[in-house]
């Protein structure tokens, strides 16, 4: 038989297979790197950046809860300057494509990062307007349609990146984000962010994060994500990336029935940090066991 | 390249009321252990993330480690049958570093003793005072006293040894004795009193923190502890960075 096409076009990115990490999971690769061979993943998504570096929120930053996990890292990283100088190098070395994480307090510094970035070897950016973590921007911008078609338009004027917009699942309709994204020039949507959750000690009577609230990740999530693709992908004509509670190839494959393009892996890492290529081997079994001859073919195959 | 190692478990026994010893087949993969250095360990399907636990004991053939239930994730750990397979990533940090000077205060609290019973081992040809403090039951005094003479227990309950806190203990110790260092890993209160005390007596000391976790190795920053540096005040990764500590750049919750 012959060997199955795991390659995509993502109108313009082209990944070698459709399995990628999410950005906040994965650092800046190194750790990881020590378990997976970083050549065999499509393409990784670096730690969220910021204009100046952060330090994040206090501690403690995570909580269990049935089935996922909140955390509110708060965006700690080491500034967009330090990651271009001292950890894209590292990651370049690697046939893989990479899609740096962005966040900003307002339009202006979504812009001057991209601007910064669009003279490196990123192979694409990606907005986090969705960051549940910090006060200012992150998913206040992701909310509101007007302000989301603004910010990408802005940013794509500003780069001649490939842009990805990051959507944010706490919205009341998620279709009309998408649509916003994409009018403003997105190429391409990746979704879903986390779900603002809580968790709360009822001994002490206090929430456990030193935050009260934060990001909810993980397989308690998957049921909200493979929904908010499937009616993102009936409503704009860009691809998606779908992520949200990935463990297995199954769940994957739940995704690309639903319309996604690729999917990305974030959570799950931190269980098994081997599951990317576990994943892409999955998906590729299956494929072979259904008679596909490549992934694009499976992209929204839901029968209804 | 790492990989997760999949473990027999030789042995599980209970020690003290809810604490248990597991020692487990060191299977290839664990390479060199350092005292200090803990595994992130699946303690059973019905939860999503690993818990940290540190190394206890390492031997040619079998690793150890003590455990309590702490809560649902360390119950179900202590519930696994010899015979089992246990999911374990590791060994994961950086350990305790043996200095250079000869005299030696070994102070441990609670389930914190448990890393400092590999780390005695290889405080061999030092003069090692090992102190241990509990609220009630002591557990592991006997096996530190495999390697160590002078081992002195504390109980907050006055069931055993000296009735107090183990800090009282190590303050005599300094008051009367000259000492180069002190290596320690208990609850975050006992670190930060032993902390002060080494900083009143100007001895050098490592500390074993702990901080929730999710990766257990570097990559999600969910772990961060404070501690000083050039600059003020950074942010490193307890799993990765640490979980040991040189006593005078921790910064502990407020
Ligand atoms: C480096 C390191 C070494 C440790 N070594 C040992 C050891 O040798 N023996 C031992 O019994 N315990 C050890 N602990 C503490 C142990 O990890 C926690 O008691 C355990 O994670 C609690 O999990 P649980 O599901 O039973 O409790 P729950 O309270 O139900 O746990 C809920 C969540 O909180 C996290 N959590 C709770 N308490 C802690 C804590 N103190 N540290 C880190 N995460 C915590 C858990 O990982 C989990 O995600 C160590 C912790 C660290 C950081
Ligand atoms: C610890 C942690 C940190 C994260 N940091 C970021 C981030 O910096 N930027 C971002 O866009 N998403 C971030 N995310 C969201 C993930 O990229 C992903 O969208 C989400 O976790 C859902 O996927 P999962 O269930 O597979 O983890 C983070 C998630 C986690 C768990
Ligand atoms: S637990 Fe993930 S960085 Fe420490």
């Amino acid at each position: 038989m012959n060997k199955i096409d795991m390659s995509v076009d993502l109108n313009g990115l082209v990944l070698k297979n459709p399995v990628t990490v999410a950005s906040g999971t994965f650092g800046f690769g190194r750790e990881y790197g020590e378990y997976v061979d970083l050549n065999k993943i499509g393409a990784i998504a670096v730690k969220g950046l910021t204009l100046e570096e952060r330090q994040g929120n206090p501690t403690p930053r995570v909580v269990e809860t049935p089935m996922g996990m909140i955390n509110s890292v708060g965006l700690q990283n080491p500034g967009v300057d330090y990651f271009i100088k001292e950890e894209l190098p590292n990651l370049s070395q690697y046939d893989t494509k990479i899609i740096a994480n962005i966040n900003g307090n307002t339009i202006e510094e979504y812009c001057k990062m991209a601007e910064k970035l669009s003279k490196t070897s990123v192979d694409a950016l990606e907005l986090n307007i969705s960051c549940p973590n910090v006060k200012e921007g992150g998913v206040a911008f992701g909310r509101d349609p007007e302000m989301v078609h603004k910010v990408t338009r802005k940013v794509k004027e500003n780069s001649d990146k490939y842009l990805i917009v990051k959507l944010s699942p706490n919205v009341s309709d998620i279709k009309e984000i998408g649509v916003s994204a994409e009018s403003g020039g997105a190429d391409c949507l990746s979704l879903i962010n986390t779900l603002i959750g809580m968790g709360i000690d009822i001994e002490k009577q206090k929430p456990i994060l030193a935050r009260g609230i934060g990001g909810l990740s993980g397989p308690a999530v998957k049921p909200v994500a493979v929904r908010m693709v499937y009616e993102v992908s009936k409503a704009v004509n860009i691809p998606i990336i779908g992520m949200g509670g990935i463990m297995n190839d199954k769940d994957a494959i739940e995704f690309f029935l639903a319309g996604a393009w690729a999917v990305s892996i974030g959570t799950a890492n931190f269980v098994n940090p081997m599951v990317s290529m576990e994943v892409l081997k999955g998906i590729e079994e299956y494929l072979k066991r259904k008679e596909y001859t490549s992934i694009k073919e499976l992209v929204g195959q839901l029968k209804f | 390249m790492k990989k997760n190692l999949y473990c027999k478990i030789l042995e599980n026994i209970e020690i003290a009321p809810s604490i248990h010893k597991i020692e487990m087949e060191r299977v290839d993969g664990f390479g060199d252990i350092k005292p200090g250095q803990f595994l992130h360990i699946k303690c059973s399907d019905a939860y999503l993330l690993r818990r940290p636990i540190s190394i206890s004991m390492v031997q040619k053939d079998r690793v150890g480690i003590v455990v309590r239930k702490a809560g649902e994730g360390t119950s179900l750990l202590c519930d696994r049958k010899k015979g089992e397979i246990l999911d374990v990533l590791g060994p994961l940090g950086n350990g305790f570093t043996i200095d250079e000077g000869k005299n030696v205060i070994v102070i441990g609290g609670g389930i914190g003793t448990a890393p400092l019973l590999e780390l005695v081992k290889n405080l061999k040809e030092k003069q090692v005072t090992v102190l241990l403090g509990y609220k009630d039951t002591p557990y592991l005094v006997e096996a530190f006293k495999d390697y160590v003479k002078d081992v002195k227990v504390a109980t907050e309950d006055g069931s055993a040894g000296y009735k107090g806190y183990v800090t009282d203990l190590l303050k005599t110790k300094l008051e009367n004795d000259k000492v180069d260092i002190i290596y320690s890993c208990g609850p975050e209160i006992m670190l930060k009193k032993v902390q002060e005390i080494a900083t009143e007596y100007k001895v050098k000391s490592q500390l074993s923190i702990e901080e929730r976790m999710a990766c257990g190795v570097g990559a999600c920053l969910v772990c961060t502890c404070k501690v000083k540096s050039e600059d003020g005040v950074k942010h490193v990764r307890t799993c990765k960075d640490g979980p040991v500590f040189s006593g005078d750049e921790v910064m502990f919750h407020e």
